[in-house]
């Protein structure tokens, strides 16, 4: 696994903010939780994780917003981000293209089969 | 038989020269005594006269004759009909009047079929002109813009809509190449290709003035390859493209609001059942939330199905006296949990008085349930949530509010926040919101019960709901204006 074992995950939502915290957490990565777009913004620029989980749809900014934010810093635009969305929601390759978004997961998911997802990715990384 | 003047003339004097011979004969028998016996002269003498008599009386009758057929035949110019001629004598003139009586009824027969072609092609004519004001009554009738262009590209019909969507009068434009009156490029380019390219109607979107056509341009064709005309339809779908749109658009905000709970249901049970909650205490926790996840979507089901109902004129409105201290405090309870997995302190007030009201209890109930859950969610942990009632001093209309210190909403968004799915940048409507709590809110007080919604809010510093109610609401009034909002939509 990378030094960085950061991962800023970012959800309106209260309750999968906590899941994805306790299962992320049981397998060693240090969780960083925000709110809505906005506040995930702050949370990269502070904390510039390894891999930043967000959901599609939250107040202040959406998901894309936020992995075409972090595409245009040079810094971030390689952090690998997986974007929640609803299943059936459809984004295409041109709404991708300025971005960093490597995986796109349809909720609901299932926490295992996303950890099992970050820990390919941050591996991949690693080699 | 029918002879000249001329030839009645030689025979008269032919005649007369026989008589005059005769008569010399006579006169001078006895002396020339020239050998004829004196019966030859007069039997020379008697042919004379009777020939001379003969003739004039052959004259007359073949006048007569002739001046009966002129005048039959002034008659028949007269009264321009053709007719026989019939002469009473027709000795004199016999092969005459069988002949011309032949050549009248041949032009009688001529004039009979030409009289038949005119009325055929009279009835002809009438029939095209029927259909002429026919199609003209229905392009001008049509709900569609439509355009018939010749094949030479010079514009024939056009019916109002059409006028008014490119702006021309058919009056001042007919007859006029239609690049003149139709300054749309794409169109004109449309309509070129369409005369020379083109046998079947040929189809395509258009954006014009802000909104959608599905264009339909038809070429006519006559006796097989001859191009006669060019029609334009040009069919207003804008509205059906927003109304698709806003069904997409509600169903994906349904299906959000469904997966959205059911996201966390699914997540958390699939946590316990992996054994990553290690304590008793930790499960407890995460089967509340998965209850509490559960009931918001029944909630949201709940909200959903009232609102259709009411919005379709269908919602089964019962009002019964109730005592407005138990539903509040029913209501309280139903919420205590949210408020306090979230440190949340719930303030009861409304057990102060006793208030009979007259309401529809389950509609009554879920507006207060929307009304307090939004305050929950939407304050901090360790804030807090109040509810209140009160009646007017007449005891004619009585107040329930819920107040909360939450994030509050911006004074440009108060009015926005009832729409259903609306989503203030706030995130108010998110974060655990149904997307319909507010909306159902504001139907159910305002058209049901009569009452008004009034909001007290700033951004960042909590929000008061107030709704004033009759205590006896006009029960007929509300449901007429239900019904006529359903067939509105």
């Amino acid at each position: 696994m990378s030094e960085n074992n950061t991962i800023v995950i970012a959800d309106d939502e209260a309750h999968i903010l906590r899941v994805l915290e306790l299962k992320l957490s049981s397998a060693g990565f240090t969780c960083v939780k925000a709110g809505n777009g906005l506040q995930a913004w702050d949370q990269i620029v502070r904390t510039r994780p390894a891999l930043v989980i967000s959901d599609y749809q939250m107040p202040e900014m959406t998901g894309l917003e936020l992995a075409e934010k972090m595409y245009q810093e040079n810094e971030l635009r390689g952090t690998p981000i997986i974007l929640l969305t609803a299943r059936g929601f459809s984004l295409t390759p041109d709404d991708l293209a300025q971005t960093n978004i490597q995986y796109r997961v349809s909720k609901p998911f299932s926490p295992r089969e996303l950890l099992a997802l970050v820990q390919e990715i941050l591996m991949g990384a690693v080699k | 038989m029918i002879l000249t003047n001329k030839t009645h003339i030689t025979l008269l004097v032919l005649y007369g020269m026989i008589g005059f011979l005769a008569i010399w004969g006579l006169a001078s028998h006895s002396e020339v005594a020239s050998g004829l016996p004196l019966a030859f002269w007069m039997v020379l003498g008697t042919v004379g006269a009777a020939g001379a008599m003969l003739e004039i009386l052959l004259h007359i009758r073949t006048r007569e004759a002739l001046n009966q057929m002129k005048k039959q035949i002034q008659k028949m110019s007269e009264i321009a009909e053709v007719g026989l001629v019939m002469v009473e004598e027709q000795w004199p003139v016999e092969g005459l009047a069988g002949m011309l009586n032949e050549y009248l009824t041949l032009i009688r027969k001529k004039m009979n079929d030409l009289s038949r072609e005119r009325k055929e092609l009279n009835l002809l004519v009438q029939v095209a002109d029927a259909e002429k004001h026919n199609t003209e009554a229905i392009v001008a009738s049509s709900s569609d813009a439509v355009i018939v262009i010749d094949a030479f590209g010079e514009l024939t019909l056009a019916n109002r809509l059409a006028q008014e969507l490119f702006g021309f009068k058919l009056p001042d434009s007919k007859n006029r190449p239609i690049e003149q009156i139709i300054s749309e490029s794409r169109l004109q380019a449309m309509l070129d290709t369409a005369q020379w390219k083109y046998r079947e109607p040929v189809t395509f979107e258009y954006e014009l003035k802000a909104r959608t056509y599905v264009v339909t341009i038809s070429p006519v064709y006559i006796q097989s390859d001859e191009l006669w005309a060019l029609t334009m339809i040009l069919h207003d779908v804008t509205q059906e493209r927003q109304l698709a749109q806003l069904k997409n658009d509600f169903v994906n905000h349904v299906s959000h609001e469904l997966r959205t709970p059911l996201s966390s249901i699914k997540a958390y049970i699939e946590l316990l059942v992996d054994g990553d909650i290690k304590t008793a205490e930790g499960r407890t926790d995460f089967y509340k939330i998965i209850q509490s996840e559960a009931d918001r979507l029944d909630r949201f089901i709940e909200n959903m199905l009232n609102l259709n109902r009411i919005e379709s004129g269908l919602m089964s409105v019962e009002f019964a006296k109730l005592n407005l201290k138990d539903e509040l405090r029913q209501a309280a309870a139903l919420v205590e949990y949210l408020a306090r997995e979230k440190s949340i302190i719930l303030e009861n007030n409304s057990f102060a008085e006793e208030i009979s009201i007259h309401a529809d209890r389950d509609l009554l109930r879920q507006v207060v349930l929307n009304l307090l859950s939004n305050a929950i969610k939407y304050t901090n942990p360790g804030g807090k949530v109040r509810l209140d009632a009160g009646v007017s001093e007449d005891r004619e209309s009585y107040w329930i509010s819920v107040e909360d210190t939450g994030i509050g909403i911006a004074a440009d968004e108060r009015d926005k926040i009832f729409e259903k799915f609306y989503r203030s940048s706030g995130g108010r409507s998110l974060s655990g919101g149904t997307g319909l709590g507010l909306a159902l809110v504001k139907k159910v007080v305002e058209q049901i019960h009569g009452g008004t919604i009034e909001v007290q809010s700033d951004s960042g510093r909590g929000s008061k709901f107030i709704l004033h109610l009759l205590v006896k609401p006009a029960e007929s009034s509300s449901r007429s204006e239900i019904e006529q909002e359903a067939i509105a939509l």
